[in-house]
């Protein structure tokens, strides 16, 4: 067991290598070059000299490579332009704010996707059960930006219920951050709770036809106790073998929606830098984030492992 | 079939080579079209389909012609059918002419990332050890991006435009079918065929083009459908952001973008774009789904 966790942690220090590599070649490649927007159009050619110097441009691409490596790895992502102030205590800030709705996000599609499936299959055939079907196929293929915006326009703009911009502030209590993160949070919920509710309910279908399920039954265990205590049980590891990828579908979900709600998390982050030429923090912000989903999704492949002995990955 | 059962043998054998192929492309139809949701789907990816190649015909108007007294005119307006956007548009030509963006842009990436997941995937499978190490690591990397922040990068390397965009698209979607045809060829080599045909003397290339390839061809059509699908999502959302198709070209994603602006005067500017992209979105995907079950329907999931 501890052998295969240690296998699979190996396997993250090439992934990582090559995550650097990428942002490092982006940042080689992306138009428009540090120093002349740092000097401006008509700069000395000593000045222009002087600050490829201080940013190690003059040197060969294999060395700006290793100072490139060395530097994140002491946490030095560089200095944003925009906001002059250095890039990994920008994205310190940022990142829990996109975790808090990817994360909540995630939670609600999985609770729901896991009640919507479970019952679906326990109907099989019946209303309930296309409807949920019809829901799982309409959610997996729902623009997650438009349906924000949609959104938007009942609860904020036609029945003024809820705030629309911003995360609000917690000195006005949790309930106004809450009340901030409720569509962002139900719109990035709904793509993956669609898939989660399909796997729940082909996982169930598989599970509830088993002998043993049909013994318990036989012995008059009670309906409930059956479905939750050991139907569900059995049911349960293709619905966490998909976490991973839902995660990485999340992230690219709050992206968007978090532009849509100004929630100012890392997907803001990135379009603004984007926007204003700031590369320093785009290549911040994208290597962490990257580094991120591949830290969680190894997380989530070891908790697999634990429920589900057997598998080798 | 009966007058050439009894014609010359020769061509009998060969006729009866055809009756079973014909027999297998309509079974394979046939299980296609017992699929309700899927005949559904197919239907609205050849309405898609339609409407984009034949844009000019079924809308009357030009998507680019300005009209400003009438800005914002609401749908079912005289001339009008989706009304107008903020700078009087017609809406209905707009998104019409936005399916041709969407529909081009979708397919044009998703065959730019089957091509070079085919690539990697045939090289890192057949070949096995070293190489498929190295490459699948590669891929490992480029899965560590969210897609859409992938595209995003892309597209800000490439600068937009519906070429770069095709080709960043089809870049973030290379892993994916990289990782399907790996998987495909790592079974396949090692069948017995295979062997039969190394046996008697195959060129590495011949096996790999003649018979890995066109056996691990289900699962690749398989995801270049959904995959089509979910590149009108990436274009849509890239689009939004103002980094895809930038106006007056028109795209779904776009006309969206201009509509967030208008939400309190004129919803259906953004209401509308936004409900064609999830109709095309919904054909692929149930066209896809159907080709899978038809194809195999152990794959069912």
């Amino acid at each position: 067991m501890l052998r295969l966790v240690w296998k699979r942690l190996l396997q993250l220090i090439p992934t990582m290598l090559i995550v650097v590599s990428i942002t490092f070649v982006i940042t080689r490649v992306i138009p428009g070059d540090p120093v002349s927007v740092l000097a401006g159009p008509e700069a000395d050619p000593q000045v222009i000299a002087e600050l490829q110097a201080s940013l190690g441009l003059d040197k060969s691409i294999p060395e700006q490579f290793v100072m490139y490596v060395s530097d994140i790895c002491r946490g030095d992502f560089g200095t944003s332009l925009n906001y002059n102030e250095p890039v990994f205590s920008l994205i310190l800030d940022r990142i829990p704010k996109t975790l808090l709705i990817t994360f909540t996000g995630l939670i609600i599609a999985l609770v729901g996707g896991i009640v919507l499936g479970t019952v679906s299959a326990l109907r099989q055939n019946s209303i309930i059960d296309h409807l949920c079907t019809f829901f799982a196929l309409l959610g997996a293929s729902m623009p997650v930006f438009w349906i924000a915006i949609m959104s938007i326009f009942v609860f904020s703009v036609q029945l003024g219920l809820l705030p629309v911009m911003g995360m609000g502030s917690l000195d006005q209590g949790i309930g106004d951050v809450a009340s901030h993160m409720l569509l962002p949070c139900l719109c990035l919920a709904l793509a993956p709770m669609a898939t989660f509710t399909r796997t729940t309910r082909s996982s169930m279908l598989d599970t509830i036809n088993n002998d043993y399920i049909r013994a318990l039954r036989a012995r008059g265990v009670k309906e409930r106790r059956i479905i939750w205590k050991h139907a569900f049980k059995n049911a349960l590891p293709p619905i966490i073998s998909i976490l991973g990828v839902q995660l990485g579908i999340s992230f690219s979900g709050a992206i968007m929606t978090e532009n849509i709600f100004s929630w100012p998390g890392m997907g803001t982050l990135i379009s603004t830098a984007i926007n204003t030429r700031d590369y320093a923090l785009v290549q911040g912000a994208i290597l962490t984030l990257a580094v991120v989903n591949v830290v969680i999704s190894l997380l989530m492949d070891i908790l697999y492992m634990l429920i589900q002995p057997k598998v080798k990955i | 079939m009966n007058t050439t059962n009894t014609a010359a043998s020769e061509r009998a054998i060969s006729s009866e080579a055809l009756f079973k192929r014909e027999e297998k492309a309509n079974s394979l139809w046939r299980k296609f079209c017992r699929n309700r949701a899927a005949v559904v789907g197919l239907i609205i990816v050849a309405f898609m389909v339609f409407i984009a190649v034949f844009s000019p015909l079924v809308a009357q108007q030009s998507p680019n012609e300005l009209d400003l007294p009438n800005r914002l005119l609401p749908p079912l307006s005289p001339g009008h059918l989706f009304g107008t956007d903020e700078f009087g548009r017609d809406l209905f030509a707009r998104i019409i002419y936005g399916s041709r963006t969407s529909i081009i842009i979708a397919a044009g990436a998703s065959v730019v990332g089957c091509l070079l997941g085919l690539v990697v995937g045939l090289v890192a499978g057949y070949a096995g050890g070293a190489v498929d190490s190295v490459l699948m690591r590669i891929v490992d990397g480029m899965f560590a991006f969210p897609s859409i922040l992938l595209s995003i990068v892309l597209v800000t390397v490439l600068g937009n435009g519906a070429l770069n965009v095709i080709l960043a698209l089809g870049i973030s979607s290379l892993p994916k079918f990289a990782r399907v045809v790996r998987g495909q060829v790592t079974i396949l080599k090692n069948e017995e065929y295979c062997n039969a045909e190394r046996v008697l003397g195959a060129s590495h290339l011949r096996l790999v083009i003649r018979h890995i390839l066109p056996n691990a061809m289900s699962p690749i059509i398989v995801y270049f459908t959904l995959n089509i699908a979910s590149a009108i999502l990436s274009e849509a959302g890239l689009s939004f952001l103002g980094l895809g198709i930038i106006a007056p070209t028109p795209s779904w994603g776009n006309i969206l973008r201009a509509g967030n602006s208008f939400l309190g005067t004129a919803p259906h500017v953004a209401f509308l774009p936004g409900a064609f992209i999830l109709l095309a979105v919904l054909g692929f995907n149930l066209t896809g789904d159907g080709i899978r079950d038809a194809l195999d329907p152990k794959m069912k999931r």
